[in-house]
């Protein structure tokens, strides 16, 4: 992929301050992503990961660095770049529809366009017949469907998606997997997602971004060009997640020094 | 397994639960008044009260004094409500209101509604403005304090992802932070109603002459326990409308909550 990046981090790098103490949260870092990418943070927790995507996001303004999307520097948020939680973060006091017609009406829409795009998508994350439901009658799965279809009703340029599926049970976790990447093979939108597990970011991703326990730093960048749907189980892959594992291994154990830490990867995954 | 049965039994267990202990009360406050264990000056006994109630509503007063109560209530409740919820608001979302109210709230809050009674009357005199006024002060602090909590607390997270989606930062307070603090300040409501009615009656039985405070006041200057009585029942009788009419109200406006139960 050439040409000029959709997102390009230049020099990003945060610290927050916190009771006092300054917390280095991510260091200096570069990262490209083109358009129509998707593109999977990998990284241990607390390495930094949502505070990089709640930079792109423009909710969070880096300490150092610049970021751009387009060529234009980001500097708040905005609807061209969407954001999916892993605590799903629906409203609770509207339905279904009022949720994914958030957006296009907050933007100006107009009632019947708005209307129209929410009920597109609702139906494209197959929640028809849900439209009058309020999220607290929902699954978490069924929740997180309506998170992504809240997004894309808004037709961002890129999604953010912080760790969506990290709080649902594994059939469900893959469910959904399989059908973000069906809707993503739909329209191919610029994503990036955020998780650690390494077999979610093999499963969805044609570009892996490891990263470094805190501070964050990108330690590799790993490209996945194998055809998708993808077999977790062929070689390649088994291949690929012992050495991913080992990649994001060695950072838990590098900060923990522990016992614990250390036996666990020795346990897992032998390159 | 004749499904009828239990049901006809569950009901009439409910209703000996239900209505055990109030017939009880009764029956046995009608049996010491009869046997003098309770002597008239004390407590009437129940007919009395009843031929009471029976008397006011007859020559008018029972209704004189209802509307009067009423009025009050719900002019002074409009106006706490009309008042303390856009402060609650202002304060809870803008962090420099805070810190000017914080000093002045701090020490205003905590006077109970009875220690503004002196000032009412100096300021609005008798009657109805007084009372008004209590009223209105009763209801606001818990409004305030519920409104004020309820913005304070709005989930970031709801804030970040109406900003993502496109929402102005002047949208967020209508669209996103009005909505989230809903049940706290329906909470917040209910509270204040419940705690209104104090101020109501003090009002009434210092500042006004008329109103179901007024008939409590009056009566002990009469001696009419009676009717002391049957004013109680009535404010009680008041106080618990109010309230189911409030709860009512807020389940029908918090429909998406799975818990509506937002009272103590
Ligand atoms: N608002 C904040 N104030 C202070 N410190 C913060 C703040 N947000 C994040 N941090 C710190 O920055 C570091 C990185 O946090 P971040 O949430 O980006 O990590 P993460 O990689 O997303 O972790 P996880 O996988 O657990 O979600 C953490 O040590 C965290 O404690
Ligand atoms: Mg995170």
């Amino acid at each position: 992929m050439m040409g000029e990046p959709k997102i390009r981090a230049r020099g990003v790098a945060k610290h927050y301050r916190a009771n006092n103490l300054d917390v280095r949260a991510l260091d200096p870092l570069d990262l490209e992503i083109y358009e129509g990418e998707f593109v999977c943070l990998l990284g241990p927790s607390g390495c930094g990961k949502s505070t990089l995507l709640r930079m792109v996001a423009g909710l969070v303004t880096p300490s150092a660095g610049t970021l751009h999307m387009d060529g234009r520097l980001i500097t708040r948020p905005s609807p061209e770049r969407g954001l999916v939680f892993q605590e799903y973060a629906l409203f609770p006091w509207m339905t279904v529809l009022r949720n994914v017609m958030y957006g296009p009406s907050v933007r100006g829409l107009g009632r019947a366009k708005a209307e129209q795009l929410a009920r597109d998508q609702i139906a494209r994350v197959g929640l028809e017949g849900f439209e009058n439901h309020f999220p607290s009658q929902l699954s978490g799965g069924m929740k997180q469907r309506v998170g992504i279809a809240r997004v894309w009703a808004n037709q961002p340029d890129v999604l953010l998606m912080d760790e969506p599926f990290g709080a649902l049970d594994s059939i469900t976790r893959n469910v959904l997997q399989r059908d973000l990447l069906g809707l993503w093979m739909q329209e191919r939108r610029t994503i990036l997602f955020v998780t650690h597990s390494v077999e979610e970011a093999i499963y969805l991703a044609d570009r892996i971004v490891v990263m470094s326990a805190r501070p964050g730093r990108i330690t590799a960048i790993v490209p996945i060009d194998a055809p998708r749907p993808r077999n977790l189980l062929d070689q390649d892959s088994i291949a690929l997640r012992a050495h991913l594992t080992g990649l994001v291994e060695a950072q838990v154990i590098a900060t923990s020094g522990g016992r614990i830490a250390a036996k666990s990867a020795v346990g897992g995954y032998v390159e | 397994m004749a499904p009828a049965r239990p049901v006809v039994v569950s009901l009439l267990r409910n209703l000996l639960l239900f209505a055990g202990l109030p017939v009880g009360l009764i029956a046995a406050w009608q049996f010491a008044s009869q046997r003098g264990t309770l002597p008239d000056y004390l407590l009437p006994s129940p007919f009395q009260v009843v031929a009471g109630l029976v008397e006011i509503t007859r020559d008018g007063t029972l209704t004189t004094d209802l509307s009067a109560s009423i009025f009050r209530s719900v002019t002074g409740f409009a106006i706490a409500t009309a008042i303390a919820v856009p402060i609650g608001i202002a304060i809870g979302w803008f962090r420099s209101v805070r810190k000017s109210t914080y000093f002045t709230l701090l020490v205003l809050m905590p006077i109970p509604i009875t220690a503004w009674i002196s000032l009412a009357i100096l300021w609005f005199g008798i009657g109805d403005k007084s009372a008004i006024f209590l009223v209105a002060l009763g209801a606001a602090v818990p409004i305030l304090v519920n409104t004020i909590h309820g913005v304070e607390w709005v989930d970031k997270l709801f804030i970040e992802a109406a900003l993502t989606l496109g929402t102005g930062p002047r949208q967020i307070l209508w669209r996103i932070v009005l909505p989230a603090a809903m049940p706290s300040i329906l909470t917040g409501l209910r509270l204040g109603l419940r705690n209104s009615w104090a101020g109501l009656v003090v009002a009434e039985m210092i500042g006004a002459r008329s109103g179901v405070g007024y008939l409590i006041w009056d009566s002990r200057l009469m001696m009419r326990s009676d009717l002391m009585i049957v004013g109680m029942l009535l404010v009680g009788i008041l106080g618990s409308t109010s309230d189911q009419l409030m709860s009512l109200a807020s389940k029908l406006m918090l429909r998406w909550s799975r818990t509506d139960s937002h009272d103590g």
